[in-house]
């Protein structure tokens, strides 16, 4: 009989050890900041929108996470350019599609170079897309170059690489409709990891999985963005285990959590990042790559 | 005298039962060997492939007198050359493939199938000699000779314009590919996507697609569909096109030469794929002219045409929410989503977002599903500025449901102030889920708007 409760007791206690396992993979909350009502997803600078903008859009490259001197290719999967930097042309990768279920186009990424430019978010350019004839018909480009106005010092490459990063590629038909009103609210689309789908003005942003991610699978299905006033209640519901992660930039409160084993401070763009020793949350030459946030080990 | 014409006859009687005996013979053989052909799988294995040739080689070996059992052999040569490895043994295939084609044609010369057959195998060993008997001559002169033999059959005119696309004719295979499209309203799948392949410009388009009925329609919504990006590109072609069609078929109409139902499904043919507001109006207007005012119902939509006839689509971005019980403070999301959507589901809502400059008029949920009763009275309308306080109109707005064939279409009329974010929730308890389509057409809005074409609708 006693042996048989214990094996009772090892089976429920074992049930349960996986249920919390799967539940605390399922969802993620993320504790930041307060941040306006009207935040301005594609323009500001808040931990928030940045979060928002890593988790729901990608880039055509990304600064190489081993070397500040290569990238990586994201959105295209080939590139070429000429001797004075001053002519990029990037294929554009096929079979992307944007959380609309759009399939991503050259003329998508065109637009969204161009607008970047325009927000002097990128140096003085003109981005087009084009096709290559011996190849593809002229309705299917598949190239996109961007002609800078000065050309590049080999200095100077790895800054433009980096503000490339940055610049995130939405689709042109709804931004165009969005008008002023994109990146505001739920107004934003890409074709990142996560779909943003709902939002509390000034409380909160909810993103859930992209099935369809062309690269590696998301790890949680839902991750919520929270604004947390007290960046000392943060700690205590990341102690909970009610969030995975906070940005704090208060020094009692990084200090703290210095102190606490199961915590780990990471060093971002977005500020200091608090989070679980078992979460993985990547910032790297001061990059932050948050599309494959998950657990290990 | 009598025994002599006895014995012709008897001559005659026995040469007639040897012919028609080696008939049997070699119709058996080659009817044989076809079969085994079509019972292959679509991969066939080493050993079934050396079968099928030797079945092939003596069933035209047999028969050699007939030109299927050669064209039969030419054809399995030709699939044996496909998957050989090495070049030289593709070659000696290919040759021995050509040399059964020619054999046809000398059997039959007046076939234009088979001279386009020996052009192709032609074609495809481009300057390359063989040894073998009845394997030289021009590619383009064949092809020529067939068209001349049967100029009007579409299978001639589409294996012509192919033919002659590969070696470089590319304005006389595009008349070629237009004079099939003119002829043949039923090709198969694979003809239809290669002609759509040939389509590059806004000259290829006026080419070699018909500016007519049924071709127009038919043509435009398989462009739509496959490709969205040429359809939107050239727009402007394709509405032209559209409306040169349109006025043909009124014309025809107004002069007697076209019944009332065959106009009316014309129309409605193209209602899926207007290339323009212009169009979809146009249509609209000659929709609501035509149609009879006998019944009420016929009434109701032909008013309904002639009101959306005056109105312009309106540029949104279509958002949802499923389950939106809380629907006064729930935003709309999922931007431009494409998936499938019952607007008769549980608390489900669809909206969209308005792009200034518009006025709406009347907002328009379709579907060819079956709604439930009184679906209409169970839609409420409601607006926002920031996604967040949702609240009814102060305006009163009118529902109504119209059927237009299969196509039923719930609307609301509206008038009054401009609002950024539209949406309209399902409060009934009714969960019949048959009132849905894709999201992007389940919504139009029609209104007033000053904005100029730079998306598409």
């Amino acid at each position: 009989m006693k042996v048989l409760c214990f094996c009772a007791s090892v089976v429920i206690i074992f049930c349960l050890a996986i249920v919390t396992c799967v539940r605390a993979e399922e969802d993620a909350e993320i504790g930041v900041p307060p941040f306006p009502q009207d935040l301005n997803l594609e323009r500001s600078d808040h931990p928030a929108a940045i979060l928002i903008r890593d988790l729901s859009t990608d880039s055509l490259v990304r600064l190489a996470a081993d070397s500040a001197a290569s990238m990586d290719l994201i959105l295209s999967d080939s590139f070429n350019v000429n001797s004075d930097f001053s002519i990029w042309r990037f294929r554009i990768r096929k079979g992307v599609t944007f959380h609309a279920g759009r399939e991503l186009t050259p003329e998508d990424v065109s637009f969204s170079l161009n607008r970047c430019a325009q927000m002097k978010a990128l140096p003085a350019l003109s981005a087009r897309s084009f096709f290559d004839p011996k190849t593809e018909p002229s309705d299917t480009t598949a190239w996109t170059e961007i002609a800078l106005k000065e050309p590049l010092l080999l200095s100077e490459r790895t800054k433009f690489v980096s503000k490339l990063s940055a610049c995130r590629i939405t689709p042109a038909d709804e931004t165009k409709l969005f008008e002023a009103d994109w990146g505001k609210g739920d107004n934003f689309i890409g074709s990142g990891p996560y779909q943003l789908i709902s939002f509390k003005a000034g409380t909160s942003y909810t993103l859930v999985k992209n099935s369809h991610y062309f690269d590696l699978k998301p790890s949680f299905s839902t991750i919520k963005i929270r604004a947390i006033p007290d960046p000392s209640h943060g700690l205590t519901a990341l102690r909970l285990g009610t969030i995975v992660a906070l940005v704090s930039n208060d020094e009692k409160v990084n200090e703290l959590a210095r102190k606490d084993e199961t915590l780990l401070i990471h060093k971002c763009p977005i500020g200091s990042v608090i989070a679980r020793r078992s979460l993985r949350f990547n910032c790297n030459n001061g990059e932050m790559d948050l599309s494959n946030l998950k657990y290990v080990g | 005298m009598f025994r002599v014409l006895s014995i012709l006859i008897s001559t005659l009687f026995i040469a007639a039962i040897g012919f028609s005996l080696t008939e049997y013979k070699e119709n058996l053989t080659s009817d044989k060997a076809i079969a085994y052909s079509r019972k292959l799988p679509e991969r066939v294995t080493v050993n079934q492939a050396r079968e099928e040739l030797t079945l092939a080689k003596r069933a035209a070996h047999a028969g050699l007198g007939s030109a299927r059992s050669q064209i039969h052999l030419a054809s399995v040569l030709k699939r044996n050359a496909r998957k050989e490895v090495r070049l030289e043994d593709q070659i000696i295939l290919y040759c021995e493939a050509l040399s059964a084609a020619g054999s046809a044609v000398k059997l039959n010369p007046l076939k234009a199938s088979y001279l386009l057959n020996w052009a192709d195998l032609r074609q495809i060993l481009s300057d390359i000699e063989c040894k073998e008997e009845l394997t030289k001559g021009s590619v383009k002169d064949a092809v020529e000779y067939a068209l001349k033999l049967d100029p009007r059959n579409p299978a001639v005119t589409y294996s012509a314009a192919v033919m002659l696309m590969r070696i470089g004719e590319r304005p006389r295979a595009l008349a070629l590919l237009n004079a099939t499209l003119l002829t043949e309203t039923a090709l198969s799948s694979s003809k239809r996507e290669y002609v759509l392949k040939q389509i590059t410009s806004k000259e290829d388009l006026e080419n070699i697609i018909p500016a007519r009925f049924p071709q127009i329609a038919d043509w435009s919504l398989f462009i739509k569909e496959k490709r969205p990006t040429l359809f939107q590109r050239e727009s402007f072609t394709i509405s032209a096109m559209q409306l040169n069609a349109l006025k043909e078929a009124v014309k025809e109409y107004e002069l007697g030469m076209l019944p009332f139902e065959i106009h009316k499904q014309r129309l409605l043919s193209l209602l899926p794929s207007t290339a323009s507001s212009a169009i979809r109006q146009t249509l609209d207007a000659e929709l609501g002219r035509v149609l009879p005012t006998g019944l009420q119902e016929s009434k109701l939509t032909k008013e309904y045409l002639l009101k959306r006839a005056t109105l312009s689509e309106l540029y949104i971005v279509r958002g949802v929410i499923d389950s939106d019980t809380r629907s006064e403070t729930t935003p709309l999301s999922r931007w431009g989503a494409d998936q499938n959507v019952e607007i008769d589901s549980f608390a489900q809502s669809v909206g969209f977002y308005l792009p200034s400059g518009q006025n709406v008029l009347l907002i328009e949920l379709n579907s060819k599903g079956i709604p439930a009763s009184g679906l209409s009275e169970m839609l409420r309308l409601l607006v926002s500025d920031d996604n967040q306080h949702w609240s009814t109109p102060r305006e009163s707005y009118k529902t109504s449901l119209v059927e237009l064939e299969d196509q039923k279409y719930l609307s609301i009329e509206y008038s009054g102030e401009y609002h950024r974010y539209w949406k309209i929730n399902h409060t009934g308890q009714s969960r019949s889920e048959n009132f849905g389509a894709p999201l992007q057409s389940l919504i139009k809005v029609y209104g007033r708007t000053n904005r100029k074409a730079e998306v598409p609708q």
